[in-house]
Order: structure tokens, then C-alpha cells, then sequence
């Protein structure tokens, strides 16, 4: 189910590079995206798509399953730092991360996303970092 | 630089954008349209327009290619000026021309930082329940941001106004706003978990829900209306409980976001 060669061919347009983790998938990507502006960030052909939107004062970013599986989703507040200030407010980038699960019923999966980013000043262009492990789990955990 | 501009229907923008984003790289812009359409927007090298045509499939209503500004501040003024008026008012930054026909123009500079230009969707929701409103009386915006409800309920009447933000960056645009569009208000820095709610019949409260709950549970009883904004879709139904007595009678949703008029039965 997770293909990281897939996940290589669907990415090298996007600064995307995958592997192969233990019992999983393993995805980083690179990106710089002007204000308001969605775009993709990651992806894992046929299950999950992160796509990405510098909004103002603050970020979106937005999940999308690629496929009929419920999608669980939920911020990780413990790790998340400088969100939506600027380059000029802080000196560091900032930090958000997620915890994601996909109930299929045949192979659900777990995964953490981490994604840093800094804003330029004046609306400028955002870079985008981001780090996810996505990985099968049993059925019954 | 070249500019692409799909105009799709908005029921399948999913699903137009599930084959669009990978065939662009830089990401779209996503504007309202007339007619409940959507128009995407990419800036820069990308597939021809009738590859993008073809994969955006029956959703595609138009088609558009032309020369888009190279400047970047340039092409994000281009894009703020384009955007339809919502409910009869359009929010423009100062360097857009001035929008015709029969609507509310606010202008409103957005510094870096400084939330609400009005393009968040949970601003553009609290503008449509603020217009769907009979002005009058003392109103109050918190979590003004750069004032852009504040300036808009000014504008269409309700006076005196109140707006507050903990931002200091948005205090001042606020403040500049104001003077930009002609309207008086009154701009308090302060922290809106700290502050009792002011007792004006009308607020809009585009806060998180922390906020939401510090407010609800401080209401005087002469806030008559309270447009609440600024949660997520899934949490707004525990918001609007909070605020108990006060019911609800329109809710909006969009972009992951949800928000709701409420007012005091009498």
C-alpha cells in the first residue's frame, strides 16, 4: 500500500524525496509558495496529499486522502513554535506538526508531519520544510 | 510572467485540484467567482492551458491565459482587486481601483503580520453575517485585526464602534484604516481574555475559542447579536453552545472553517 517508489515519481516535481522506513514510508519535501497560494508539499499517490496555503498572519495546512478511507487529523500543540510570525518577528522558523491516522480496513496507518516554515516580510513567499513517516499499523492497535 | 485562470465549479474544486496540484508545482490561488464558480489562479511555467483544461475536466466553466506582473507584490494587489464583493461589500487594498456599481467599498492595507485583509475565509463569513444585518446602535470587533469589520459596520452605520485587538501591529492598522475610510472608532490594545466584554448590542468575536469561551462567559445582557467566527468547522457547534442563551440563526462554513449569527431572543 505504501509505494516509495510511487511516492518519488508523484514528488520529483515538487521537491519531494521518499524511502522506504521500517514497515512504512518515509517523505520529505521542500517548497516555496507565495501568499495564498495552495500547494501541494507532499504526497503518497492513491492514499494522502498535504497541500499547504500562507494565509496572512497564520498558515493552512490541509490534509487530503486520496481515496474513500476516513482521514484522522489532529494538530500535536506540543510542537508547534513561531506560528505565523514573520521572518522579522522571529529569527527562527516556525513549527507546526500533526498526528495523522487512515482507517483502512485492510492496512490502516499512523504518521506524524512536521512542517516548519518561514514567512517573509511584506507577503513575501514562504518556505516550506516538511518531514512525515507514515507507517502501517495492525488493525487491532 | 505567464498567468493561467481556470474558472471550475465549486462543488468539484476538490477533486478539480486533486489533478491540477500536481501538474503545478507553484501551487493556485483560489477567488471567488460569480455564480458560485471558483477561479484558480497559477503564476509562472506549467503544462499548456488545454492540458489544465483537460484535467479539470467537466468542471471547467472557462479558460484564460495572459500576462501576469513580474513583481510579486504587484500580481498579489492584481489578485486582492480582482475579488468579487461579498454580500455588497468589497474590501480592496489602497492601491486597487475603487470597485463599480452598487457597493460597499472598504479599504483596507493589510501590514505584514496583521490579521484580516479580508482575504481568511473566516473574515469573508463574518462580513456576509455583518451585511445580512440592520445597522444601529454601539458595535464592537474583537479580534479586529487590520479592522476591517469594525471599518465596514462603521461605514454602513452602527456607531459608536469599538474595536480591539492584542495585536499591536493590528491596533495601528487599524487605527490607520479607519483614517483611510473616513470613520471614527474607538481602537483598544488590549487582551481580549483579560477585557469584559463591551455592553454593545452588536459583536463579532473572530477569536479562537479560548477566546469564544472567555467572552461567552462574560456577555452582558445588552449584546443583543453576536457573529461568531474563527473556529474550525468541527468545533464550532461547542462554541456557539457556550454562548447559551443566545441562539442561532444562520451558520456558514468554508475552507475548513465555520462561523454563526447569534442573537438574544427578546
Amino acid at each position: 500500500m505504501l509505494d516509495h517508489a510511487a511516492a518519488v515519481a508523484a514528488g520529483a516535481g515538487h521537491g519531494q524525496l521518499a524511502s522506504e522506513t521500517a514497515g512504512g514510508i518515509g517523505l520529505t519535501g521542500q517548497k516555496i509558495v507565495e501568499e495564498g497560494a495552495r500547494a501541494l508539499l507532499l504526497v503518497v499517490p492513491g492514499i494522502l496529499r498535504i497541500d499547504v496555503r500562507p494565509l496572512e498572519d497564520g498558515l493552512q495546512v490541509i490534509p487530503r486522502v486520496l481515496g474513500d478511507m476516513p482521514l484522522g487529523w489532529e494538530l500535536d500543540t506540543s510542537a508547534m513554535s513561531d506560528y505565523g510570525r514573520t521572518a522579522e518577528e522571529t529569527r527562527l522558523p516556525a513549527l507546526v506538526a500533526f498526528r495523522l491516522a487512515i482507517w483502512d480496513e485492510r492496512q490502516p496507518l499512523a504518521g506524524r508531519v512536521v512542517v516548519s516554515y518561514t514567512r517573509g516580510a511584506e507577503h513575501g513567499p514562504t518556505h516550506f520544510s516538511a518531514h512525515a513517516i507514515i507507517q502501517q499499523v495492525s488493525a487491532d492497535r | 510572467m505567464r498567468e493561467v485562470v481556470l474558472t471550475v465549479r465549486a462543488d468539484e474544486l476538490e477533486e478539480v485540484l486533486d489533478r491540477l496540484l500536481p501538474l503545478l508545482p507553484q501551487g493556485v490561488h483560489e477567488t471567488p467567482a460569480p455564480g458560485g464558480a471558483v477561479a484558480l489562479t497559477a503564476f509562472g511555467p506549467g503544462p499548456s492551458l488545454a492540458e489544465l483544461g483537460a484535467a479539470a475536466g467537466d468542471a471547467l466553466l472557462s479558460a484564460g491565459e495572459a500576462v501576469a506582473p513580474d513583481d510579486p507584490a504587484e500580481r498579489r494587489l492584481k489578485l486582492l482587486a480582482a475579488r468579487p464583493a461579498v454580500a455588497g461589500v468589497a474590501v480592496r487594498p489602497s492601491g486597487a481601483a475603487a470597485p463599480e456599481g452598487d457597493v460597499l467599498d472598504v479599504v483596507i492595507d493589510a501590514p505584514d503580520g496583521a490579521f484580516g485583509a479580508g482575504t481568511h475565509p473566516t473574515t469573508a463569513m463574518c462580513l456576509e453575517l455583518l451585511m445580512g444585518l440592520e445597522p444601529g446602535g454601539a458595535f464592537a470587533d474583537l479580534g479586529c485585526g487590520t479592522g476591517v469589520l469594525a471599518i465596514t459596520a462603521a461605514l454602513r452605520g452602527w456607531g459608536p464602534v469599538l474595536a480591539v485587538d492584542h495585536e499591536a501591529l493590528g491596533v495601528e492598522a487599524t487605527e490607520a484604516n479607519a483614517r483611510r475610510n473616513g470613520v471614527e472608532l474607538g481602537v483598544v490594545h488590549a487582551d481580549l481574555l483579560e477585557l469584559e466584554p463591551p455592553p454593545a448590542p452588536t459583536i463579532a468575536a473572530n477569536v479562537p475559542p479560548a477566546v469564544h469561551a472567555h467572552i461567552a462567559a462574560s456577555l452582558p445582557d445588552e449584546v443583543r447579536v453576536v457573529i461568531v467566527s474563527g473556529v474550525a468547522e468541527e468545533a464550532l457547534e461547542e462554541v456557539v453552545a457556550a454562548y447559551g442563551r443566545l441562539r442561532p440563526v444562520e451558520a456558514l462554513a468554508g475552507r475548513g472553517w465555520g462561523a454563526a449569527l447569534l442573537v438574544r431572543d427578546a
